[in-house]
């Protein structure tokens, strides 16, 4: 794997937060985000890591389109969202990856896929180790790391350029963590994807390009 | 993925959760089918008692009140006679016409006389029959008096009690009315045994004893008549004395019985009794009858017997308000279980909810593919209990309608001629023939399942499944995303 991180991407920000300001309605004045400034690039992987808590969930709702900031703004490809845009970022612009996979279990894989879009399932599948057998089995008979798997070409299945996965190898072990980072890493380098990855694990963030730690609101960049 | 395939593959593959869905409505929806067609049928029970009762009041004299009436000596004896104007066919003409509401009317006042041949050399033959109860048979045993049959003088018999309630039926000649002359109805088993056809002639008279005590001969008595009409009784029917009655009874004219027996006509008809065409109008039309100036402050008494009607009625009404009643509480609490139930469907499949909206799918496609489950299962259970409910709609029906009938049989009014279905056709003559009508009747009537309770089953119950998933999906269309990625976490 390539180890030099500022030779990744393409400059182009697929994600950007611009002076952004968040807090809990309920709790006001505790600043979650206060100020920060972040540019995510197209076929770059970040890990955003930090103590649980910190607000790095909170990060990733409001470069989904999941939340919108006190104050600030959040763009896609330069333009700053509106809240009429919300709906739209979320469909076209990001796709999610959650720790607990996250499908639908009356569907099988193939059709978990198809969910998201109208390419063929079955490569999208194959390109993350999911067989043609098992793609047409039920999800529940499948492994937690197999899930992932299936999670994770659910979000390559889409048009979205920016990856956003909340603690993706949480639940896995070492060998299968390994091999979704591989995945996502991949997501990067070869399709040219922005991964943002919230994570708590080190070896993740090891394989990220980037990394960001979000400390007492603010955002800090380690590597 | 289109909705309604995410919503075929999870009826296929939850099966469980979509046969307890189908059972719901299945339940529910036969359960509102069967008690809907069961009013549907007690209302028609309703309808057919009102119509085949109809609604009748009669005007006569007030015989409560004697400054109206005035002694009078006839031969030997004397009688006591109404002093005010008679009852004419006029006078129910001016009301037909006057009243709204009013359907149509006969005076009638009857006697008995004696039905013999034209030249009077031989009586007719009687139709037989048993004696009532009374002591009557035996106090003329011996006498002509014996050999009596009721005779009807009418201003119309197709407005006749016993006509227009169903208890005779015209089957051949005409209707009598004051223009008939000397025409007669007569049964057809009377005609039969006497060989009489419409256009035949016979001749009546009174009895001898009658003309005795009025001191006249009576050969003077007797008048020839003309049979105009052929009736047949639609049950049998029994009086004080066998020839009295309905099988020999004789239906004619004012005049005809003047004849026999002089000052009928002076006097007019005992009573006149109207038809109207709903009984629950009966309150008004009674009023403006009594306000006519053929009728006020002229010592008539106008009155409307509504309690056969309600006897009648009431047993059905009874059970037309508890079904009412099961109906809308089965609709309402069916209404009520599929909510709850689709709430807790949608709470449940909140995490789905979640996943879908994630990848970028409208709160629309989620909520239309919940819609879409609901509407499919509906429809198959709605078609499903069509017949199931078509079974037990006919099968209670029966028991629940039979029993009412019973109640209403044995629920006659009081006076009058009283038949097992409770009709009063006559009040105020004591010698009339009373009928025994068979037990089947207007409450005999087939439970179905209509077209309309079905359509109503398939708008009602489509309208109240889609409210209860809109409403049980309103908590997931008012989340924020924020709120749904937290349910996934």
């Amino acid at each position: 794997m390539e180890k030099n991180p500022e030779a990744r991407g393409s400059g182009a920000p697929a994600l950007e937060l611009r002076d952004v300001t968040y807090a809990y309605a309920s709790r006001p004045r505790l600043k979650i985000l206060n100020g920060v400034s972040a540019s995510f690039e197209e076929g770059v992987m970040y890990a955003v890591v930090g103590p649980s808590g910190c607000g790095k969930s909170t990060l990733l709702s409001l470069l989904g389109g999941l939340d919108v900031p006190v104050s600030g703004e959040v763009a896609a490809a330069g333009a700053p969202l509106g809240r009429g845009d919300l709906a739209r970022h979320r469909r076209e612009n990001v796709a999610f990856v959650f720790q607990g996979y996250n499908l639908v279990d009356y569907l099988t894989p193939a059709e978990n896929v198809a969910l998201a879009t109208r390419l063929p399932a079955l490569p999208l599948l194959e390109k993350v180790g999911i067989s043609a057998e098992d793609a047409r089995r039920s999800v529940l008979a499948l492994s937690g790391g197999q899930q992932q798997r299936v999670a994770i070409a659910r979000a390559l299945g889409s048009d979205a350029r920016a990856l956003l996965c909340d603690e993706p190898t949480g639940s896995l072990d070492e060998d299968t963590a390994d091999e979704i980072a591989d995945l996502l890493v991949r997501a990067a380098h070869e399709e040219g994807r922005c991964v943002v990855a919230v994570t708590h694990s080190r070896d993740l963030a090891r394989r990220a390009d980037r990394v960001l730690r979000l400390k007492r609101g603010r955002l800090v960049r380690e590597r | 993925m289109p909705f309604p395939r995410r919503a075929l593959l999870y009826l296929a593959r939850k099966r469980g959760k979509t046969l307890t869905l189908l059972a719901l409505l299945f339940v529910v929806a036969a359960l509102a089918l069967t008690s809907w067609s069961i009013r549907g049928a007690a209302q028609t029970a309703q309808l057919n008692v009102r119509q085949a009762l109809g609604g009748t009041f009669t005007v006569e004299p007030d015989s409560s009140n004697m400054s109206n009436w005035g002694s009078s000596s006839v031969g030997s004896g004397s009688q006591i006679t109404f002093q005010g104007d008679p009852l004419t066919a006029d006078f129910v003409r001016e009301v037909v016409e006057g009243v709204d509401g009013v359907r149509g009317g006969s005076g009638s006042v009857s006697n008995v006389l004696i039905p013999e041949t034209t030249d009077g050399s031989a009586a007719l033959e009687l139709v037989e029959g048993a004696d009532g109860d009374s002591s009557l048979a035996a106090a003329y045993a011996g006498d002509d008096f014996g050999r009596t049959v009721q005779f009807y003088a009418v201003s119309d018999s197709a407005f006749d009690s016993y006509f227009a309630n169903g208890y005779l039926r015209l089957v051949d000649g005409e209707p009598v009315t004051e223009d008939s002359g000397d025409g007669v109805l007569v049964s057809r088993e009377f005609a039969e045994k006497n060989g009489l056809a419409v256009g035949d002639e016979f001749s009546v008279r009174r009895a001898t004893v009658h003309a005795q005590m009025a001191g006249i001969d009576v050969e003077d008595t007797r008048t020839r008549v003309r049979v105009a009409g052929v009736f047949e009784p639609t049950a049998k029917s029994q009086a004080d004395l066998a020839s009295w009655s309905m099988d020999n009874a004789i239906f004619g004219t004012i005049s005809t019985l003047d004849h026999a027996r002089e000052g009928t006509a002076e006097q007019g008809y005992d009573r006149v009794t109207f038809q109207v065409d709903d009984p629950a109008e009966l309150g008004r039309i009674t009023g403006e009858v009594e306000g006519l100036d053929a009728l006020a402050g002229k010592g008539y008494l106008v009155s409307a017997d509504t309690s056969d009607v309600d006897a009648v009625s009431a047993p059905l009404e009874n059970m037309d308000r508890l079904v009412t009643a099961l109906a809308a509480a089965s609709v309402a609490v069916g209404a009520v279980v599929l909510y709850l139930v689709l709430s807790g469907r949608v709470r449940d499949r909140l995490h789905e909810s979640g996943v879908l909206l994630s990848l970028g799918l409208s709160r629309a496609s989620v909520v239309g593919q919940y819609l879409c489950e609901v509407l499919l299962v509906a429809a198959v259970a709605f078609a499903l209990a069509v017949p199931a409910s078509s079974l037990a709609a006919r099968t209670m029906g029966d028991a629940l309608l039979g029993s009412a009938s019973e109640s209403v049989q044995t629920g006659g009014g009081d006076g009058g001629v009283s038949t097992a279905d409770g009709v009063s056709t006559v009040s105020g003559d004591p010698f009339a023939p009373t009928f025994e009508v068979d037990g089947a009747s207007f409450t005999d009537i087939e439970v179905e399942v209509g077209p309309t309770s079905v359509a109503a089953l398939f708008g009602v119950g489509i309208g109240v499944s889609a409210a209860a998933v809109l409403l049980a999906s309103l908590p997931l269309r008012r989340m924020g995303p924020r709120e749904i990625l937290s349910t996934l976490s």
